[in-house]
């Protein structure tokens, strides 16, 4: 939503991914789900998520 | 996701194409049928047997979540959840767009109220006439998108509103002696309560 936010994180899609996070807690979702609901394309989100694994911001599980 | 696309296009194209060639002519199906029959029931066979697998591979494998220790967690939440005042007026105009709306209250998530004492009645709280439902599908869907969560929102015309306010109704009183935010205001409500 906000400017200021988009110019830090560098990405729209990346803000609205850890605000998604911030406020879905400890529940797993997929990143077709995540991507539903914060209105991205499924691959920049899953792009993203890689990403944020990598500095430990997200943890992955095995969907079954 | 784009493997399981393809599939399905694929195999609905024998059909689609058989109807395509019959209004062209059947002279140019027949022929195409007589030379590559074999070919076409060879393809489709390894189209049908394909399907199954393209289906499994659909989505990421993993699925993710909020790593609870990380160390800026906290400074994040607070940077990101926080709303500021330009915030408040980008959503009041893009509360106007949607029809001639009256009065708009923001409560719940956008004031950071944490459910305490009592549960949210609404999140967004708006009494205008002439709201297009499509708009306001969309502007809701962009500001859940942009929340990343779902939202609780009340939408009531004037006159129901007039009613409900005279009447001292449950809801309004709720939502106007808790935490809330009048984002604008062109009915007097303020006046009203005093």
């Amino acid at each position: 939503m906000s400017k200021i936010h988009e110019v830090l994180f560098q990405s729209k899609a990346r803000v609205k991914l850890i605000k998604f996070l911030l406020r879905s807690g400890q529940e797993p979702h997929s990143p077709q789900t995540i991507a539903r609901r914060i209105q991205e394309l499924p691959s920049t989100v899953a792009k993203e998520l890689k990403n944020l694994e990598k500095i430990s911001l997200v943890k992955a599980v095995k969907r079954k | 996701m784009a493997k399981r696309k393809s599939s399905v296009k694929k195999g609905k194209s024998t059909p689609a194409q058989r109807v395509k060639f019959s209004g062209r002519g059947k002279k140019s199906l027949r022929a195409k049928i007589s030379q590559s029959k074999k070919k076409v029931k060879s393809k489709s066979a390894q189209k049908r047997k394909s399907a199954p697998a393209s289906v499994k591979k659909v989505g990421s494998k993993f699925a993710y979540y909020l790593n609870p220790d990380f160390q800026y967690l906290e400074e994040l939440r607070s940077l990101l959840l926080k709303f500021s005042e330009t915030e408040f007026d980008l959503l009041s105009r893009r509360v106007n767009q949607i029809g001639r709306i009256k009065l708009a209250v923001v409560g719940g998530i956008f004031l950071e109220h944490k459910q305490e004492k009592e549960p949210i009645l609404a999140d967004l709280f708006l009494v205008g006439d002439d709201v297009d439902s499509r708009k306001l599908r969309n502007f809701i869907k962009g500001i859940e998108a942009d929340l990343g969560t779902e939202i609780k929102f009340v939408l009531m015309e004037r006159d129901e509103f007039r009613y409900r306010f005279k009447m001292f109704d449950r809801f309004i009183r709720v939502l106007f002696e808790g935490p809330h935010k009048v984002l604008f205001d062109r009915i007097g409500v303020n006046q009203l309560l005093v």
